[in-house]
């Protein structure tokens, strides 16, 4: 069977492949499209017969009560339509198409994808329910495309901005659960503590514990080390993506810290300030030229470069 | 650092704009028509703006799919000429419309032999049609779930298209005419 590739067949192999085909490969097939008419008509053809499977597909088994001869695999039909929807953007039809070929994307070993940016990268995500995640730098989020709603924080911030439907919506984070009751929130984990400030609608903490409800305006911590978890008045605002840092009761490292995770800018701190308290708003722009000094000026210090970055040190304090 | 933290897509923007020209040439060789080329690109570029894409693997080889489904997207569109949702709202998140939408691209009586071409398949190339075309599933995937080698899916799938080719010759021999007239040559036989 193996002869001299029909038209037909190369075009069938080029449409199986195309959903995994690297860039190089796109860039092959292109090639073989403008060689010649009789490829393009194939095409059209592997197309047309493409669209017709869809369409007799989707038509089988939809109801199932009458035990179809061919059950949907892996017993989810649901869910395996969802998943699809999962992954990035919300276009039209061609959406769907897209969102197949995103699927493609993932690691088919597993269906868990961990997300890592490093200092001073963001990164967003939209589902295409409506929710959003933006994930701070310096983080790590692992969200399971085979169950969509759940995400765990593992490392760093993310705000999420969630659409509600009967399916709750859970984050984990450091071995705490937060679940949605349709809402705008954000959640900090670091090595000392868990943050959670819930910006509207409200959310449950700890659902199979504490089982706070924490509504808008309201923040929940908890002390890591101890174990012990605060609930009180959210910080005012803040808003990390676009460089508005609001700061309670948090150490002058939180501060640098936060600016670090978000911009990437390294800043060290001289004997006895990253203990200081510090409580207030920080706009911060990302040049470190101008925030730098515009955070040291905020808490009296003095500031200077050196080769591995930026200093603050206390006024007065000698080298 | 200079990632702009409030666009998402600004990456794959950018990657369009650099590769412009053989997204382009892409696009080109499926419509083979200047104006609609034009559309396709256009309505690409739109969909970067108003959609929120979450990081891709590979922005180009995403891109490159995207401009093929925004080809057979508007190409079905054409054919039956069905006025459709604009793109935000077509999404619904429990995924029916989609199957819907394409149902109503294929008669009553074309989707009965459909189906039952697609009930004569082996069960083994129903299913690999299914995990493919349906579920979206990779060969890889595909092959495990089957416990066949991926060569051997490859081989069942391409038998499948194979069979929905002719069966698209045999019985929609009325659908639309291609728009790959500008060829100046008709379709293979056969």
């Amino acid at each position: 069977m193996v002869e001299m590739q029909s038209a037909r067949e190369a075009a069938i192999a080029w449409h199986l492949r195309q959903r995994e085909m690297p860039a190089a490969e796109w860039k092959s097939f292109v090639d073989w499209l403008e060689q010649a008419a009789e490829h393009r008509a194939a095409y059209d053809e592997v197309a047309e017969a493409d669209t017709l499977a869809l369409a007799g597909l989707s038509q089988l088994p939809r109801a199932g009560q009458d035990g179809p001869e061919h059950p949907l695999p892996s017993a989810r039909p649901v869910a395996a339509v969802l998943r699809r929807h999962v992954r990035p953007l919300g276009f039209g039809l061609a959406a769907c198409f897209a969102v197949i070929a995103a699927v493609g994307l993932w690691p088919q070993a597993s269906t868990v994808q961990l997300e890592q940016t490093r200092p001073g990268n963001t990164r967003q995500f939209a589902f295409a329910d409506g929710t959003r995640i933006a994930l701070n730098g310096n983080s790590a989020l692992a969200m399971d495309e085979a169950a969509p709603r759940a995400v765990r924080l593992d490392r760093g911030e993310a705000r999420f901005a969630v659409r509600h439907s009967a399916e709750p919506f859970t984050v984990t984070a450091g071995g705490f659960a937060m679940r949605d009751l349709g809402t705008v929130f954000n959640v900090r984990l670091t090595d000392r503590e868990l943050v959670l400030d819930v910006v509207e609608g409200a959310v449950l903490f700890d659902p199979g514990g504490a089982g706070l409800t924490v509504g808008a305006g309201e923040q929940v911590s908890v002390d890591r080390a101890r174990n012990l978890v605060v609930k009180r008045d959210a910080t005012q605002g803040g808003d990390w993506l676009r460089g508005d840092f609001a700061f309670r009761e948090a150490s002058l490292a939180d501060v640098v810290a936060a600016i670090h995770r978000r911009y990437g800018i390294d800043v060290a701190l001289g004997a006895g300030l990253a203990e200081r308290p510090f409580t207030g708003n920080i706009r911060v722009t990302g040049d470190a030229a101008v925030d730098v000094p515009h955070l040291a000026g905020l808490i009296g210090a003095q500031v200077h470069r050196e080769a591995q970055g930026w200093v603050i040190t206390e006024t007065g304090a000698r080298r | 650092m200079d990632e702009r933290p409030d666009r998402a897509d600004a990456g794959l923007a950018a990657v369009f704009l650099a590769n412009r020209h053989l997204v382009r040439r892409l696009v080109t060789a499926r419509t083979r028509e200047p104006a609609e080329t034009e559309d396709v690109l256009q309505e690409m570029w739109l969909r970067l703006e108003g959609a929120r894409i979450g990081p891709v693997g590979d922005p180009l080889a995403y891109l490159m799919r995207m401009a093929m489904n925004v080809v057979t997207d508007r190409r079905r569109a054409d054919q039956r000429r069905t006025a459709r949702e604009n793109a935000w709202g077509a999404i619904q998140p429990d995924g029916s419309e989609h199957p819907d939408a394409e149902r109503r691209l294929v008669s009553a009586e074309e989707l009965a032999r459909l189906e039952a071409l697609l009930g004569s398949m082996p069960e083994h190339m129903h299913r690999a049609l299914v995990l493919f075309r349906l579920e979206g599933r990779s060969q890889r995937a595909i092959a495990e779930e089957l416990g066949m080698t991926v060569s051997g899916i490859e081989k069942v799938l391409a038998r499948a298209y194979r069979r929905l080719m002719e069966f698209r010759m045999d019985n929609l021999t009325a659908a639309a005419p291609q728009s790959g007239a500008a060829d100046g040559r008709s379709k293979p036989h056969g």
